[in-house]
């Protein structure tokens, strides 16, 4: 009798519910027939440690102690010679300031890690060459040579590093920028702070704007530039790769849209990057196979070239991309990989460049094509960036996955919206773990529009980093999402450090902060411990604890969110029965911010699984 | 015992009943949605199709401008659907401000050329004015807005829509026509007209009618009748009044305002869920907001810097702390309060600031603090894209408090009182609270609660017991009306914070002089935006500053970036002569969207009338002390600095 009247009870209490699928408020009590298996979401395999917050954290300057700057992007790697530590981070800045103590521009910020006895790492105090003491080194550009700025990629190789000096400037005035960016703006005079290296150089004059936009090399563990590659070439570069021949560098230009450089350059002698011949991509017509037009680049006899690579490129046809950002070699199949971030609309772009003489890659011809229009149309438009495929043996640029999916059909059946929206992409790197190998792709949304944002109507952007297996097909319903930033923030950087045990990245500047976590304010480099476990655990995805019937429920690897196998309406309620989250005609939901405890998932046709969240 | 077996078998049948009929009844909704969209934007294309067809054949004025208003129409019936799912899309290609803007992510400084009807419309309003028309260049905009105008209604149909996201649209609809669409702001070339929105008033209504069926819930079915009904009188209002004859103060206060209320309130009686519950993410606006002219209408946090769960009374209480405190300056005598003073609305009366040194003035005028939150972007140069950097800037800068982070840092770490304060306001872990981004943070959180939407005319336009009288309400009329002053200073904030996704803020070049003048004058040397963040450094930007806010401008003489105006009369005059350009400047880039204004010397009057009344009721008291220091001269420092 007992029972019968607690069960009408609860009946009543349902019935009394208003006329929407999920209540504000529900008995928790009242569930407990209804329930169809419990879910457990264990705390995530990864470990998050803070190790560098630009603007908190403090550098040492050759005078003194300065706040460091921020905007980290690329962080470049070099082992420790003696084998005692981790290994030397240089961390890039991709911002221009006016700052006296460290240097006007931009910057790098050197640090030396350590392994602690129960795995994680920490930044060793050590006192370098010249005297400085501490934790955190700015790479003294300013009386080696000259200055840097907008650092945003860069090469490691072998224990050597360069930075890529990005935004691209043409005047004094430009670079000095009401007095924000770089104050000197007097003639630079090649090899006076320090040689060059090239021979007959030293002692040239140039414009202060002409020195910057340059590959530069650093000495990583004396944190101090090194120099300038003069004969690389002047660009708006943003990374680059050295091959295993230790004589070949390919390099990559965020540059403008339909005129952006692929650069080639081969040294004469493995390692000795100051002689050697340089090389410009040039598509073949109507094909994807091209081939490397030589380029003259001694810095004595070809400066004009050197500083002006654009106006030189353009009378040879060279092929102009658009905006390509990072790049890296796959050991696995020797080709190269590279991020071509897009442009929205570059149709009236790209008819000046070709007006100008650039010739456009192939893939862009095969997009507009499939847009059913031309590539100098307005019409024209790419609003999500590729990565693209450069392979050594036939010299052929190659499309490798679209970014999109693109909205087009205005005969949408309701409830398309992709769950999967892969926009301008920027960061590229490559894992290799249980013998796979594993493409880690970052975003850098040029804009919210078109599908870039999740279907919820909220604003703020979102930017994902993505895993691809290299062995599925390259398509964006293989990408699998890796949730590892905060909201709101851009991730950048990735180096991978003691055998891919820990990974080094970057926040950009998120919007909105948490609290407690100094990590969510500002840019900053976290290190990532139980990132093999995380892509084994998605490797295996199969092996997840499975409701009795109905929609599967699972937590995501990095136990942020729940997923479905099913797109669904759901309510999320926590132990008081109170309405938490709701998500509509999605497969995944976000729990990332949810404190540990018990909480309940109801579906609209009224399943209800417990939840069980630890942290 | 068979009473007792029946009944509860009964009542589970009842809630199997219950929940399968919501069910189904929530499924045909977002389809029924989708087929609304499906045929506006059906409709819509045939209208430009036959618009296209129309010019091609050299239909001449009448019969083209006749088409174009249907285009118009169509387009109204849908743009509030696909501007709440991406407003960025739509000011960029369908319906933005005909002025040209920078590429935000290009490393290079690349003009972005306006498109969208708005272009369209300065096209047409020429066409009407000289009886002249570039054809084909007017077809190449067409045919342009056609194609996005197709992408338009992809991004609506394949968008899911929840009823949360029916409901919060159509709030965004409300906001949008109440703040834009009835100040004429979305025709610079043919000049105010209303008609068009009678179809957007029509979709409103059409989607809030498929939330009749929950009849069972009387307060819900309530707050939907009385919705439609605001709707249905505004819906008439605009067909049958001129919009130069329409009182557009009472429209929102009787009909625009309640109708918002209404469907918040009807959102609420269904049990449906808020923006807030859908992602860790913080939504821009309260989506239980009651209001638009309240400072319940924002989340104060959103710009902040901080979600607004942390935004806590200790972080408020430290964040005033230092916001009255002047160790952070390199003196120990400057605070932030020495320029923006709570008892002169935080303003500090000067033309431009008094600088460091004491002697000197600084380069611009104090802008109020109050709502300042309310903005994207940051200083007159916009040079600072969140609330938190701003205050680096001050700190840094030799002319204002003259010190660096890291002694600020220093000093602040020396006073145990603070370190306290600090660790009870952030979660204290292994390294020290005290850093100057915390600092930055809890600043930031104390000026989110600088907000107040309480003049009298807020609480005359919710209904509440304040008399607006018939000079103010003029006023406020020619301000949303043909002043224009409205298509610049939007409300609720009348600053240049962008309704209704409120996800920009905007600048303008208007051409204030050097010292006031009404003829010869001289530009003001100081370049504002172009001289901000460095990706800005462009002629369109070349003498843009920030739109501030109009609220409590009776109290923050003298006006502009550099105080030249002293007093209310002057600025509407230096705007009704069209600025700059006005008073003998030639500005190739102005972009005041008139070239004068025809306003009586009364009407002049009312609009001074009704900014006066646009000022607020927020009172600020300092703290009676501050945290000891214990090294001079931070030990005998005053509350609010010495000068």
């Amino acid at each position: 009798m007992n029972f019968l009247r607690s069960v009408a009870l609860g009946c009543l209490a349902f019935a009394s519910v208003t006329a929407q699928d999920f209540p504000v408020r529900i008995e928790p009590v009242t569930l407990i027939p209804y329930l169809q298996g419990r879910v457990v979401v264990p705390p995530s395999p990864l470990k998050y440690q803070n190790i560098f917050v630009g603007g908190v954290d403090s550098v040492e300057t050759n005078t003194g102690k300065a706040a460091a700057k921020q905007w980290h992007d690329y962080i470049g790697y070099a082992a420790d010679p003696t084998g005692t530590s981790l290994g030397y981070a240089i961390v890039n800045h991709e911002m221009i300031e006016a700052n006296p103590k460290i240097g006007d521009g931009g910057g790098m910020t050197m640090f030396k890690l350590g392994k602690k006895p129960d795995g994680t790492v920490e930044v060793l105090e050590q006192t370098l060459a010249d005297g400085r003491k501490g934790k955190f080194f700015n790479v003294d550009f300013k009386n080696t040579v000259g200055e840097t700025g907008m650092n945003c990629g860069g090469i490691s190789w072998q224990n050597r590093v360069w930075t890529a000096e990005e935004w691209y400037q043409t005047s004094n005035s430009g670079i000095y920028s009401s007095g924000k960016g770089f104050l000197d703006t007097t003639d630079f005079e090649i090899g006076k702070l320090l040689p060059s290296g090239f021979a007959g150089l030293d002692g040239k004059k140039i414009k202060r704007y002409e020195n910057l936009n340059w590959m530069v090399e650093i000495d990583p563990v004396n944190a101090k530039g090194v120099r300038k590659q003069y004969n690389w070439g002047r660009q708006g570069f943003e990374a680059g790769v050295i091959m295993d021949d230790q004589k070949t560098v390919y390099l990559f230009e965020d540059g403008e849209a339909g005129k952006s450089l692929f650069t080639k350059f081969v040294a004469d002698q493995p390692g000795d990057f100051t002689k050697g011949k340089l090389y410009f991509y040039k598509q073949n017509s109507g094909q994807f196979t091209g081939s490397w037009v030589e380029v003259p680049n001694d810095p004595v006899k070809n400066w004009d070239i050197m500083v002006a690579p654009h106006a030189w490129a353009k009378q040879q046809g060279i092929t102009g991309f658009t905006r390509l950002e990072w790049g890296q070699v796959n050991k696995t199949d020797g080709k190269i990989y590279i991020t071509e971030t897009g442009n929205d609309k570059p149709g009236a772009r790209y008819a000046a460049a070709l007006t100008e003489g650039w010739t456009l890659p192939q893939h862009t011809y095969d997009r507009a094509k499939e847009q059913s229009t031309t590539i100098d149309n307005a019409a024209y438009s790419d609003f999500y960036g590729r990565v693209l495929v450069f392979d050594p043996q036939d010299n052929s640029v190659k499309s490798f996955l679209e970014g999109g999916p693109y909205l087009t059909d205005a005969q949408a059946v309701p409830g398309k919206y992709p769950e999967k929206h892969f926009s301008n992409p920027d960061g590229l790197g490559f894992l290799y773990l249980n013998g796979k190998t594993f493409m880690v792709i970052e975003e850098d949304l040029n804009g919210v529009s078109m599908g870039r944002m999740p279907n919820t109507g909220m604003r703020g952007t979102n930017c994902e980093a993505w895993l691809l297996d290299m062995s599925k097909p390259a398509t964006i319903d293989n990408l699998y999402r890796l949730a590892i930033s905060q909201y709101g923030s851009e991730v950048t950087g990735f180096c991978s450090l003691d055998d891919g045990n820990v990974v080094l990245m970057n926040s950009q500047h998120p919007d909105a902060a948490t609290i407690g976590d100094a990590a969510a304010k500002n840019s900053l480099t976290f290190a990532i411990s139980g990132l093999k476990q995380l892509v084994s655990s998605i490797d295996n995805e199969d092996d997840k604890e499975s409701a009795t019937s109905g929609i599967r429920v699972f937590p995501n690897p990095t136990s942020s969110s729940l997923n479905f196998d099913v797109a669904a309406d759901a309510a999320l309620y926590n132990a008081a029965g109170e309405r938490v989250r709701v998500i509509r005609n999605a497969s995944s939901m976000d729990i990332s911010d949810l404190a540990q405890g018990t909480y309940y998932v109801r579906f609209a046709n009224g399943d209800t699984r417990q939840v069980v969240v630890q942290r | 015992m068979k009473f007792y077996t029946v009944l509860p078998l009964l009542l589970i049948s009842t809630v199997m009943a219950f929940r399968l009929t919501t069910h189904d009844s929530d499924t045909k909704r977002y389809i029924q949605v989708h087929a609304i969209i499906s045929a506006a934007s059906n409709n819509l294309e045939r209208q430009v199709d036959t618009l296209l067809q129309f010019v091609d054949q050299q239909q001449g004025y009448s019969l083209v401008r006749l088409r174009y208003e249907k285009v118009r129409s169509a387009y109204r019936s849908m743009d509030f659907l696909v501007e709440y799912v991406d407003p960025t899309f739509t000011t960029q290609f369908l319906n933005g401000a005909p002025l040209p803007k920078l590429d935000a992510k290009s490393q290079f400084v690349d003009v972005l050329e306006p498109q969208g009807l708005q272009v369209i419309d300065e096209v047409i309003g020429d066409w009407a004015q000289t009886g002249h028309v570039d054809t084909r260049s007017l077809r190449e905009e067409l045919v342009q807005l056609k194609s996005r105008l197709s992408q338009a209604a992809a991004i609506a149909l394949n968008t899911y829509w929840s009823d949360r996201m029916v409901l919060e649209a159509c709030r965004s609809g409300i906001i949008r026509f109440t703040t834009m669409g009835i100040t004429g702001f979305d025709r610079p070339g043919t000049g105010p007209q209303l008609e068009e929105y009678v179809q957007w008033a029509a979709s409103t209504i059409a989607l809030v009618d498929l939330f009749r069926g929950d009849a069972s819930n009387r307060s819900a079915t309530s707050h939907l009748v009385a919705a439609e009904n605001h709707l249905l009188t505004i819906r008439d209002s605009i067909c049958t009044i001129p919009d130069s004859a329409l009182d557009k103060v009472e429209l929102i206060r009787s009909h625009l305002d309640p109708a918002f209320k209404e469907i918040g309130l009807l959102h609420s009686a269904l049990g449906i869920e808020y923006s807030t519950e859908v992602s860790p993410a913080q939504p821009v606006l309260n989506p239980k907001a009651l209001s638009m002219f309240d400072a319940s209408f924002f989340n104060a946090a959103a710009t902040s810097g901080l979600h607004y769960k942390y935004i806590t009374a200790d972080l408020v209480d430290l964040g005033k702390t230092l916001f009255f405190d002047p160790i952070l300056s390199h003196n120990g005598e400057r605070s932030c309060a020495s320029c923006h003073n709570p008892d002169k609305h935080f303003t500090d009366g000067y033309k431009t600031s008094l600088a460091y040194d004491g002697a000197s003035n600084i380069r611009r005028n104090a802008p109020t603090l109050v709502n300042a939150v309310f903005s994207r972007r940051f200083f007159y140069d916009f040079r600072a894209m969140r609330l938190s950097d701003v205050i680096s800037h001050v700190i840094t800068d030799p002319h204002e408090f003259n010190s660096t982070l890291l002694d600020v840092v220093g000093r602040i770490q020396e006073s145990d009182e603070y370190v306290a304060m600090f660790e009870r306001a952030f979660a204290a872990n292994s390294s020290s609270s005290v850093t100057s981004t915390n600092i930055n943070l809890a600043i930031s959180a104390y000026l989110t609660t600088l907000v107040s939407m309480n003049s009298r005319v807020d609480r005359y336009l919710r209904g509440e017991d304040a008399i607006l009288n018939s000079q103010e309400r003029s006023g406020m009329n020619l301000f949303m009306g043909k002043a224009l002053c409205a298509t610049c200073h939007f409300p609720p904030t009348f600053a240049g914070y962008v309704p209704p996704a409120f996800i920009e803020s905007e600048s303008e070049i208007i051409g204030v002089p050097q010292h006031k003048a009404t003829v010869h004058a001289v530009l003001d040397s100081d370049i504002g935006r172009a001289g901000g963040i460095l990706r800005e450094q462009s002629v369109i930007y070349t003498g843009s500053f920030k739109t501030p806010t109009v609220r409590n401008a009776a109290r923050t003489a003298p006006y502009f970036h550099n105080g030249a105006y002293d007093n209310l009369a002057e600025v509407v005059d230096f705007y009704v002569r069209g600025g700059g350009n006005g008073i003998g400047l030639d500005l190739k880039f102005q972009t005041l969207p008139f070239s004068k204004l025809d306003l009586s010397e009364q009407e002049q009057e009312d609009i001074v009338a009704f900014i006066k009344a646009l000022s607020d009721t927020l009172s600020v008291q300092p703290p009676v002390t501050l945290p000891h220091h214990p090294r001079e001269p931070f030990t005998s420092r005053s509350v609010s600095g010495t000068y």
